[in-house]
């Protein structure tokens, strides 16, 4: 039983009976299935971000995986988002203005796309984070229902 | 002054019943000009904050309980001095164990061998004294008292309580005129017994108009709980004025009992301020025996020994002998001696690690090499007892616990934890005691986050974006409760790890339960323990321990494990995993700001593990410490120096002060404070920087160090500059001992990455990430991840070949118990064939077979296909 011999059915079928059966994903990421339709709306996975130039707007999607408030100095709250894709990890900022329209998003969503501005800092650019401007697409309730 | 006491007073501590901290009663009291109030919990939770608000108030504390005898009724008891609050306490535990009556009873056996000292309130709401004055049956009341003061070893110490808890709006039952023939019954029937009586009030809000909170907290034990409780009847519970309780209870003698009563009471005190630990061998034996340990482990560890060792152990071992500790080390290598005999990872925790003897005897990272502070650990000016914190592989932690326990039988217990309501539990909770369905629950608690730091309820409701449409706005009753409920403790619970060591009988210090594993509890929190000066022992699980064991485990059987506590520290594979950010599973360094460091950071050696885990803190994020650093060591920015004296201090770090070791050193170096100034210094800046001790610090160090030529100016300048980040440097020595375990994780993540994740997956919840978010990463790094199947994986992550076999557990609906049937039933008789041989052979219900065939599980079986076709709607 090798990992390709497993995949009957199509990606995104395969991807929902996991969904709907397991606590992981073992065949593959759920977005794997969907990354043709993605790219075609512009949407870049974490892999593609390493390469991207800072300050460009980018679209990203992902599963929601961590969101805190860290206490801050200023005593503002951000919103520090990690999604992730079959590519990687990507972690996300949103600051009040930000908040303000998505709040409400981040809190309830189990997937979501978004759009921000790319920032990579240190002296390799491998911190990478996206401040967040739009949320485009929340999706909420069992992932199956978006896959 | 008001001349009435309290003593009858129940706090937020008898949990979902009192509605006030003791601190709050201690105000109220105060502000009612009352010179002494009871606390009188049914556990003593509540008791050392209460005595040390009191002590601050000038007020004095009685400290007591209220207990249920064997009749059922409720006594409240006082101790008169530590003695009694002892045996106060013995009894509260046998209450705790259930005793050997039903319904945590006490028998008269119980109460007349712990009554020494003790003052016995009777005869008050509840009990069966009560109810016979009130329907007139006098021969029950009076052998009711005479029972009490038969079995009680001071006769003299039973008092007959009045209560007079009547409403103008009250209940059939407490009405006016059956509270006064009690109150007149009581005092003739106490007259004749030759007994004092004593009016109380039974306190369980310190207001009238908090009875709504009282009722709110009973009603989430009747319906969240399912508890059978009553709320009081009406708002007379109140912490009464003395006023209030002349016409209430119009019997002076009475009222005058509780100044007396408070007078018996005056010679308790806890024993605060002073140190108790366990005798052990005593301090000139357990010297010797410390020394002659060290030595054999320097000459073992070191050769030839350097200078600097030896001088560094003796300076520390006089410290040791000077403050009498050694004991406690000798106590502390014996519990590591364990686990070290049974093969249990652990690891030394906190500011212990910068200590030389530590290393040496419990082991960890070498203090001199990593220029570590073993004052920041222990000087002579600290009068608490130190703290040494162990981690164990958590899955093994409680055999550590168990030989502990047989190590001190009758003198150990562990901490407890107080859990308060924060603001998501609160409003749940509120709702559930309000009558609110659950659905409607979950709606009103939508976004609403577990907690809000640094604001309240409706502050929240106000500001916090998502919840601008919550339908909370709707609720002003719930949010209200909800707001007052919030912060208010609601139970306690074993605490992680810390164990309290008592000088003798532990019970003579708390009530001690017991946990559902049968491990003996205390009714202190860590901060009790350290204001009574008792001996605490942090033996903490570390998840992290447990999957690098489950690594090297699998790593052993392949032979090919690593030795990760002997190896150099330097492996240039290691640190290329951690520059490229990829640290998901790495202990310290996979949270989100962690990964964005190390892509600043880059680290290259050790001491970049110390710092990244020191910087990304909230004390340097927000003492903007971090841009500073990573500025200064990338070029971008000069190093600059305070004064040249302080290169030496703050050479390592570029000029920032990012370790309290840091501040101990510039106190002692610039403004010539000996160590136990400077962390004294170090300590009330973290703690309390307006007191009178920090105005004595500060004019310290600024003689000081004009004392050594320095400019006012630049005096000051460097003080604010220590003072300021006092509170933002994190203890070096905690960080090198949390980097070690960083480098070994990362190490193994580095080389033996299927064992590394395997390790990881089978060791609960660690770090920050789900499984699922572990497995992509390792899809990512190509190793292949297996789906469940009845013919292979079982409970755990598997090793398949190269890859990772998920265990059938991940499936919904398949728990550890169906998983082994399936493992045991394969490994007795073979492999499934078809589906057929799984439905006959394991019996799976319904929904657990289609979850099987969903998840592929059965897959390669005769007839699965067919089955997932149908459950998928094919």
């Amino acid at each position: 039983m090798s990992e390709s011999s497993v995949m009957t059915g199509s990606p995104t079928r395969t991807a929902r009976n996991e969904a709907a059966s397991m606590s992981v994903f073992c065949r593959g990421h759920p977005l794997a299935a969907l990354r043709p339709q993605l790219s075609a709306h512009g949407i870049a996975t974490a892999r593609d971000l390493r390469r991207i130039p800072s300050g460009q707007r980018v679209r990203v999607s992902g599963i929601l995986v961590i969101v805190h408030t860290p206490p801050t100095k200023s005593g503002k709250r951000v919103i520090f988002i990690t999604m992730e894709d079959e590519t990687g990890l990507m972690d996300l900022v949103a600051f009040p203005r930000a908040q303000v329209d998505y709040a409400k998003a981040i809190w309830t969503s189990e997937v979501l796309t978004v759009e921000g501005k790319l920032q990579r800092q240190g002296n390799r650019g491998l911190s990478i984070s996206i401040v967040v401007e739009k949320v485009i697409l929340p999706l909420s309730g069992p992932l199956s229902k978006f896959l | 002054m008001d001349s009435f006491v309290h003593l009858e007073v129940q706090s937020a501590y008898s949990f979902l019943w009192g509605t006030f901290t003791p601190e709050e009663l201690v105000r109220e009291a105060a502000s009612l000009g009352q010179k002494a109030v009871a606390l009188t919990d049914d556990g003593f939770h509540g008791a050392v904050r209460f005595y040390l608000a009191a002590l601050k108030e000038g007020i004095q504390p009685i400290l007591g309980a209220r207990i249920a005898i064997w009749d059922g009724s409720p006594i409240t008891l006082l101790a008169t001095d530590f003695e009694s609050y002892g045996n106060i306490c013995r009894l509260v535990s046998i209450a705790l164990e259930g005793g050997t009556l039903p319904h945590n009873l006490i028998t008269r056996q119980d109460l007349s061998h712990w009554s020494k000292g003790v003052i016995c309130l009777a005869g008050g709401r509840g009990s069966t004294i009560r109810s016979a004055l009130e329907k007139g049956r006098m021969e029950t009341a009076r052998a009711g008292l005479l029972d009490l003061r038969e079995i009680l070893r001071d006769p003299e110490h039973l008092f007959v309580v009045l209560q007079n808890h009547a409403s103008s709006e009250g209940a059939e039952h407490d009405c006016a005129d059956k509270a006064l023939q009690a109150m007149g019954k009581a005092t003739e029937l106490a007259a004749e017994l030759k007994l004092a009586t004593v009016a109380t009030n039974l306190v369980t809000f310190l207001r009238p108009e908090d009875v709504i909170l009282h009722r709110t907290l009973t009603g989430i034990q009747q319906r969240y709980h399912h508890r059978k409780v009553q709320p009081l009847p009406n708002d007379r519970f109140f912490l009464a004025s003395g006023e209030e309780m002349e016409r209430r209870v119009p019997y002076p003698s009475a009222l005058a009992e509780t100044g007396h009563i408070a007078a018996l009471c005056r010679a308790f005190s806890l024993p605060v301020g002073k140190l108790h630990p366990p005798s052990l061998l005593g301090p000139q034996e357990a010297s010797r025996r410390l020394a002659s340990l060290c030595l054999r482990e320097t000459a073992r560890h070191y050769r030839p020994v350097p200078g600097a060792y030896l001088r560094r152990l003796d300076r520390e071992m006089s410290v040791v002998n000077q403050l009498e500790l050694a004991d406690f080390f000798l106590l502390v290598r014996k519990v590591v001696d364990f686990a070290r005999t049974k093969g249990i990872r652990h690891s030394v925790r906190g500011s212990a690690a910068g200590s030389l003897i530590v290393c040496l005897v419990l082991g960890g990272v070498d203090p001199v090499a990593h220029n570590l502070l073993f004052e920041r650990f222990i000087n002579e000016g600290r009068g608490d007892m130190p703290d040494i914190d162990l981690d164990f592989d958590s899955e093994r932690r409680d055999e550590v616990i168990r030989y502990l326990l047989d190590l001190f039988p009758r003198r150990m217990a562990m901490v407890c934890t107080i859990h308060t309501f924060k603001v998501r539990s609160a409003v749940r909770l509120t709702a559930r005691s309000l009558g609110y369905p659950l659905e409607e629950i979950d709606r009103l608690a939508t976004c609403l986050p577990w907690s809000l730091r640094g604001r309240d309820l409706h502050e929240a409701l106000e500001k916090l974006p998502e919840l601008r449409d919550s339908p909370l706005h709707h609720e002003e009753l719930l949010v209200s409760l909800a707001a007052k409920t919030t912060g208010l403790p609601f139970q306690s619970s074993m605490h992680l790890g810390g164990v309290i060591i008592a000088p003798e009988d532990i019970k003579a210090w708390t009530p001690v339960g017991t946990s559902p594993k049968d491990v003996p509890v205390g009714q202190l929190d860590k901060d009790d323990v350290d204001v009574l000066g008792l001996l605490k022992l942090d033996v903490l699980g570390l998840r992290t321990h447990t999957a690098i064991r489950k690594a090297l485990e699998i790593l052993r059987e392949r032979g090919t494990a690593p030795d990760l506590d002997r190896m150099p520290l330097n492996d240039r594979k290691t640190y290329a995993l951690l520059r490229s950010t990829e640290s998901v599973g790495v202990f310290q360094l996979e949270s989100p700001g962690q990964r964005n460091l190390l892509g600043h950071l880059q680290p290259r050696r050790f001491s970049d593990l110390i710092a990244e885990i020191s910087l990304f803190r909230p004390g340097p994020v927000e003492g903007n410490m971090v841009q500073t650093y990573l500025k200064r060591r990338s070029g971008e920015e000069p190093v600059r120096f305070p004064h040249p004296d302080l290169a030496p201090v703050l050479a390592e770090t570029y000029g920032v002060v990012l370790f309290q070791e840091q501040v101990l050193r510039i106190a002692h170096v610039f403004a010539g404070l000996s160590y136990g100034e400077a962390d004294a210094f170090r300590r009330a800046m973290t703690k309390d920087r307006k007191s009178h001790k920090m105005e004595r610090l500060k004019r310290q160090f600024i003689e000081g160090a004009m004392a050594k030529g320095h400019s006012k100016r630049l005096v000051e300048a460097v003080f604010e500059k220590a003072a300021a980040f006092a509170s933002y440097g994190f203890c070096k020595a905690h960080a090198a001992s949390f980097a070690h375990i960083t480098y070994q994780s990362a190490f193994l993540k580095a080389h033996y990455p299927q064992a590394f994740y395997l390790g990881l997956l089978n060791a609960g919840h660690v770090g920050s990430y789900p499984p699922s978010v572990v497995l992509n990463e390792a899809r990512r790094r190509g190793i292949p991840v297996y789906p469940p199947h009845v013919n292979a994986g079982g409970t755990e992550y598997e090793a398949d070949g190269s890859g990772i076999r998920a265990p059938l557990v991940v499936i919904n609906g398949v728990g550890p118990a169906m998983a082994r049937r399936i493992v045991v039933d394969r490994e007795r008789r073979g492999s499934f064939r078809n589906l057929a041989d799984v439905v006959e052979r394991i019996s799976p219900p319904e929904r657990i077979l289609k979850a099987l065939s969903l998840a592929g599980a059965l897959e390669g079986l005769d007839e699965e296909w067919t089955l997932t076709r149908e459950v998928a709607g094919v």
